[in-house]
């Protein structure tokens, strides 16, 4: 199959089998690969109501049919699995080198099922596939271990690990790859650590079949030109999404004190140019990259080298909990980086938590005699360390802001900055309906990779409710995941505004099927239903209330930033979901209706099930 | 003067130039209130191609540019 690398890689971890299975034709062609092979293998294939941490779920790692081709930035891989966070959908990508890798080995996913019952770690050499011991390697941070293994095996073995976090079941532990790139969200790195899995070694040698190879070069060169001429390529590459940082705090999009303010008071030490001057030691991309936005760093006052930190990042560790050192920043990077947890959950926790105890809901008694405050580097470095650990108030911030709300009750539920369980990515929105709608509805939770429509809302009027901001909503949650289908950056059309009609003559050229950019939109809006379908299916009572917005972001106006005072209304909040149902074709309720789904060819999935 | 370089979707409100000279001792701030571009489509400011706050001053024989964040689509 061209594209492809042709199989399917099975691995029980409970009895120890690893099976090869050609890749499933009909599922390529209805769902691409990337997260569209995620979201079909986990609806057929895991039961209703599987325990996220149980040997039911299954993490299934996949590649797309762009990834380890000549196309900008063809290194995305999905990882996609029953969401120990949310208790839903989870897919998270990560950059890097694994992708390719894997494609090279032959494999378009990795199905990874049961529970291994002491730790391993799997090595993927082209068709020799083993599951290995880990005893010595379990315990160690996660860029600790990719090190070792790169020493053990050879550098052109790609690895993801996960760190103590994931091992002690932290409910947003992350995947680590590349030194430092993560696929962050939803628990990913919690499914592997219950399996007992602490890491992936691959190495691939094979050819990628392509249908037109001299198209391909003429194709892919082409795009890698349009990236290499954008005005936009200059500032990306100097700064990558750090960039974005002062833009940010300039139009009140920073979340500060856990969504109270939406700018620092001073930002200048969290700059783009602050950091390039003060710690980045060179830029490092992904595979096939021609604008690397990676900064990697070195920090002089804590002496760690450390990718990043990313804009969201500096968001949520920085101004979320009111820290403003890019090298404060840069070490609770690091110690995210090495323990495997996702930051930007992470930083939502610990700013929760700061709120908490700020209003005496939470005390020194709970925390072991730590005093909480904004600003303090030392009280987040000591709740990283606490979380990963499951140490003391640690124990309790692993489970998220969703259940740390539950627990401590006294209206917490008000300033705790999630949806579905998801704790917020890094733009505060009290004043963007088109970024709290796409917040609202993101299929993972509130996460802004599926849309990132908060310029949409400066250019036509911040105060606006209107259908446009819908439409844009629903457009970009079908194009920027498609990315994630074909296993490849967004970036390039994010960032650098190359044209969206350079990539279906470039997966023509991979695949040898003629499909328009319609036709891939069409893949997406299936696969966006489908992950709909996942919710409605695992969560008794899932609908409408499920995509409500913390009620800070319609009960409490803004305290500090350009956007001060500014808040969300009700009735408006009701409005857009109202609007948004309609145009997707689903009920009141927020579910897809029978027609959507036989529209999109989802029947018969959806009727099976597993 | 100074050099601004009105990059994609910004240089509708100039026009469609691309280039504009315009006079130092100001704020990037107040240039952009001087030629009508809307402060908050800036997500970039490069001087001499390093990053600046819009509240930064420029003078003469700087050379500044302005980049729009779109989010995906045409610069």
């Amino acid at each position: 199959m061209n594209g492809y690398g042709g199989k399917i890689l099975r691995v029980n971890l409970t009895t120890g089998q690893i099976s090869k299975e050609p890749t499933p034709p009909h599922v390529a062609e209805k769902f691409l690969g990337g997260r569209g092979f995620g979201i079909y293998f986990l609806y057929t294939e895991v039961p209703k109501g599987a325990n996220p941490l149980g040997p039911e779920n299954k993490l299934i790692i996949s590649s797309g049919p762009l990834s380890g081709t000549l196309t900008p930035g063809a290194g995305k891989m999905d990882f996609t699995t029953k969401s120990p966070l949310t208790g839903g959908y989870a897919s998270a990508s990560v950059g890097g080198h694994l992708t390719a890798e894997l494609k090279y080995a032959g494999y378009d996913s990795i199905i990874v099922e049961g529970v291994s019952p002491k730790p391993v770690y799997l090595y993927i050499n082209n068709d020799e596939v083993e599951l290995r011991d880990a005893s010595d390697l379990w315990g160690k941070g996660s860029i600790t271990v990719e090190t070792e293994l790169k020493k053990r095996l050879g550098e052109e073995f790609q690895i993801a690990t996960i760190g103590p976090a994931g091992e002690n079941l932290v409910k947003y532990a992350c995947i680590t790859h590349d030194f430092g790139r993560q696929a962050g969200r939803g628990g990913v790195g919690t499914v592997m650590g219950a399996k007992k899995l602490k890491a992936i070694a691959v190495h691939g040698t094979k050819d990628i079949p392509i249908a037109d190879p001299p198209a391909l070069l003429r194709l892919g060169t082409e795009a890698y030109k349009a990236c290499k001429a954008s005005e936009a390529f200059e500032a990306w590459v100097r700064y990558g999404t750090a960039g974005v940082t002062v833009w940010s705090n300039e139009v009140g999009a920073f979340p500060v004190r856990n969504f109270q303010a939406g700018a620092l008071e001073d930002y200048s030490g969290l700059s783009g140019e602050t950091m390039r001057q003060r710690i980045v030691i060179t830029d490092k991309g992904c595979f096939g990259c021609p604008s690397p936005c990676g900064k990697y760093s070195h920090s002089k006052k804590y002496n760690i080298y450390v990718e990043g930190p990313e804009y969201e990042t500096t968001a949520l560790i920085g101004g979320d909990c009111a820290l403003v050192d890019i090298e404060d920043v840069a070490y609770a990077n690091w110690l995210c980086d090495e323990l495997g947890i996702d930051s930007i959950s992470a930083g939502n926790v610990i700013a929760f938590a700061i709120e908490c105890f700020e209003k005496g809901i939470l005390t020194k008694e709970d925390t072991g005699g730590l005093e909480l405050r904004w600003g303090d580097p030392e009280v987040v470095f000591a709740l990283l360390e606490k979380i990963a650990r499951r140490e003391g108030i640690g124990d309790l911030l692993a489970e998220g802001v969703k259940y740390l709300s539950k627990k401590l009750g006294e209206n917490t539920e008000a300033f705790a900055i999630h949806v579905k369980g998801m704790e917020m990515s890094g733009y505060e929105c009290h004043n963007a309906p088109a970024m709290l709608l796409s917040y609202m509805t993101c299929d993972v939770g509130a996460h802004h990779n599926r849309s990132w429509a908060i310029t949409y809302d400066l250019q036509v009027g911040r105060d606006l409710v209107t259908p446009d901001k819908v439409d844009r909503v629903i457009y970009l949650q079908h194009v920027r995941p498609l990315f994630d289908c074909l296993g490849a950056c967004r970036l390039q059309w994010v960032e650098l505004s190359i044209d969206l009609g350079l990539y279906p003559p470039i997966l023509k050229a991979i695949t040898g099927i003629d499909r328009s950019w319609e036709d891939l939109m069409k893949i997406s809006e299936r696969v966006w239903n489908l992950t709909r379908m996942y919710w409605v299916r695992e969560i008794e009572g899932f609908g409408r209330e499920w995509d409500y917005p913390p009620a800070r972001f319609y009960k409490e106006p803004v305290t500090y930033g350009p956007t001060k005072g500014k808040l969300m209304n009700w009735e408006d909040i009701q409005r857009l979901l109202d609007m948004y149902y309609e145009k997707r074709g689903w009920d009141k309720n927020g579910i897809p209706t029978p027609g959507k789904l036989e529209e999109l060819g989802l029947t018969e999935i959806v009727g099976a099930g597993a | 003067m100074a050099k601004v370089k009105v990059v994609g979707i910004l240089s509708h409100y100039v026009g469609g130039r691309g280039e504009i000279e315009v006079e130092g001792g100001r704020s990037i701030g107040e240039i952009l209130e001087g030629l009508g571009i809307p402060p908050a489509l800036v997500g970039i400011v490069l001087l001499n191609g390093k990053q600046v706050e819009k509240s930064h001053r420029i003078e003469e024989g700087d050379e500044v540019k302005l980049i729009p964040l779109l989010g995906g689509g045409k610069l």
